[in-house]
């Protein structure tokens, strides 16, 4: 051995790469080695010792990291993934190479990205016949819609045609209390990506949580996002205005017009978020939303007690505990949700969105901006 | 370290040649590793950080007649991992998930064994306070002996994954464990609560 240890503290033992090969991953020769030092040295036995007992307390305090584990279910899983996608991409290359031009392909991802350009495409093509037919008359919306959808897939129509309020139940359990003369349907996607109802007069909706699947109403010219649970949508036919009202829980609401071309994917102009107890009155001649409520008062945040936006092992909730103290501005989540989302990080100067941007893709979630608004949405952290 | 060097060159070479049973394997060598290397840098989340394992070995598939046998399978899987988890947070219009290293470690001021203990009567267990000891740490040497005490990775692995010469690495790990054993002996003498 050409390095005698004369010198070494139990700090240098325990970071020394031969003395942690041999306590990590030890074998005959590096027993043999360290037995034949301390043989020779004896005089260095103490901080040996010690250096192990420095390596036991490192351990211990970096068991939550070692015990960070992939389950077999999830790496095999995972596994098959990449196959798939190697698959995929060796059957595109043979493909090039049968085709007599090759294009150039420069990133290496490039793959996936035709594969999400490709069902954008699909998306757009099969809502785009639904929002490019020309808005002539409000009245008979509905009945439109549902001529469109059932050109491309099978719908489930639902009338009460009785005089008392009826209970419907959708496939997923959530329920429809209808009115009289009023209609609910949905395709046979329904609870696939999302939850899409169709409704024609008057529905209170009481709506499974389900953060995976949003659920939307379409109702005339207005769409109505479900992030919480129970809510009222009046829109008739008649060429009324649409009201929607709700009881318990959040939801956004939306004009579902041609420049919203995407049904199925949330548009993003003249959201308005609804809590409890308020209600939005939709002009459909004016095409304009009434928002009955008042604004929450924002109070200035205290220069004092202004939060310092640095985060270890932080809860998400936290951080938008601290945002809507920081910006007054209110920030909706669901914090059963968020429960187990937990994240590190620390700002200085970045704005809002940035800090949003970084905060929501750590642990997994996104963010809208509506209505002055922050609105989480997430499908939630793992314990 | 881990694993016999040559056999797992040797199944590298096969992948880059085109074998599936290669490339299965290299796999099984090291994903649990990323995964718990990626769950280190990005916390929570779990979606994102397969995510990016996948990307990382989609791109070695494809790109693997144009790879050479790196000197460490491991330090070359984290590394190309790291820069996956980087490329895609920069993408979000430039998040600061990570900043430079120096504003970085400036922003962990020094904590004193008092600062750390006077939550002691919380803490129940000895694993919970060297927990809190460790998270203590500024963040690059917490990476620092994550990479050698768990993944057990030599120094110039170390420093391969944190851009930085070995000397570096081993000094990043050194000034950990003075600190953490500093803050031991501090808690042995305030509360003569065992040897360390």
């Amino acid at each position: 051995m050409d390095n005698t240890y004369e010198h070494f503290g139990p700090v240098d033992f325990v970071t020394d790469d031969q003395f942690l090969r041999h306590r990590l991953a030890p074998s005959a020769n590096s027993e043999a080695f360290w037995a034949e030092y301390l043989g020779i040295y004896p005089h260095k036995k103490t901080e040996w010792l010690q250096a192990g007992e420095l390596l036991n307390a490192v351990l211990l305090g970096l068991t939550s990291y070692s015990r960070t584990y992939l389950s077999e279910e999830e790496e095999a899983k995972l596994l098959d993934r990449i196959l798939r996608t190697t698959e995929a991409h060796d059957a595109d290359i043979r493909t090039q190479e049968a085709a007599p031009v090759k294009p150039l392909r420069e990133s290496s991802g490039w793959y996936l990205r035709a594969a999400v350009a490709a069902a954008v495409a699909l998306a757009v093509i099969a809502t785009g016949y639904l929002a490019w037919r020309p808005k002539n008359s409000p009245q008979g919306r509905y009945a439109e819609t549902i001529t469109a959808l059932e050109s491309t897939s099978t719908v489930t129509r639902h009338t009460n045609k009785s005089a008392q309020p009826e209970l419907y139940y959708l496939p997923d359990s959530s329920s429809v209390m209808l009115s009289p003369k009023s209609e609910v349907s949905f395709t046979s996607a329904y609870n696939q990506q999302n939850r899409s109802v169709y409704l024609s007069g008057k529905a209170t909706l009481d709506v499974v949580p389900n953060a995976g699947k949003p659920f939307y109403v379409y109702a005339n010219e207005v769409v109505t996002k479900v992030l919480g649970t129970k809510f009222e949508v009046v829109a008739f036919d008649d060429g009324s205005d649409v009201t929607v009202k709700v009881l318990d829980g959040k939801v956004t609401v939306y004009q579902n017009n041609v420049r919203n071309n995407g049904a199925i994917g949330a548009p993003k102009q003249s959201a308005i978020l609804l809590l409890p107890n308020q209600l939005v009155v939709f002009d459909r001649k004016a095409e304009l939303f009434d928002k009955r409520l008042v604004e929450n008062p924002v109070s200035l945040p205290d220069i004092k007690s202004l939060p310092r936006f640095e985060y270890e092992d932080a809860y998400a909730v936290r951080f938008f505990e601290d945002i809507k103290k920081a910006y007054g501005v209110n920030v909706v989540y669901n914090p059963e949700l968020l429960e187990n989302c937990q994240f590190s990080a620390a700002f200085s100067d970045e704005s809002l969105p940035e800090k949003l941007n970084v905060v929501c893709k750590t642990i997994g979630a996104s963010y809208e901006i509506i209505d002055a608004q922050v609105v989480i949405t997430t499908t939630g952290c793992k314990p | 370290m881990a694993g016999e060097p040559t056999d797992e060159t040797k199944c590298w070479k096969e992948l880059l040649s085109g074998s599936k049973e290669a490339y299965a394997a290299i796999y099984g060598l090291h994903v649990k590793a990323m995964y718990r290397y990626g769950m280190s840098l990005v916390s929570i989340s779990e979606e994102f950080v397969l995510d990016c394992i996948h990307d990382v070995f989609a791109e070695i598939w494809i790109r693997r007649e144009r790879l050479t046998v790196p000197d460490n399978i491991r330090s070359y899987l984290f590394v190309a991992l790291k820069n996956r988890i980087l490329h895609l947070l920069k993408r979000q219009e430039r998040p600061h998930m990570f900043v430079p290293q120096e504003n970085f470690e400036d922003l962990w001021f020094e904590s004193s064994a008092e600062d750390i203990l006077t939550q002691k009567e919380e803490s129940a267990s000895r694993e919970e306070l060297l927990t809190r000891m460790v998270a203590r740490l500024p963040p690059r040497q917490q990476e620092a002996i994550r990479l050698r005490f768990v993944e057990n990775m030599d120094y110039n692995e170390i420093g391969q994954v944190l851009e930085v010469n070995t000397q570096s690495a081993h000094n990043l790990v050194f000034r950990a464990m003075e600190k953490l054993r500093g803050w031991l002996l501090a808690a042995f003498f305030i509360f003569q609560s065992g040897s360390f």
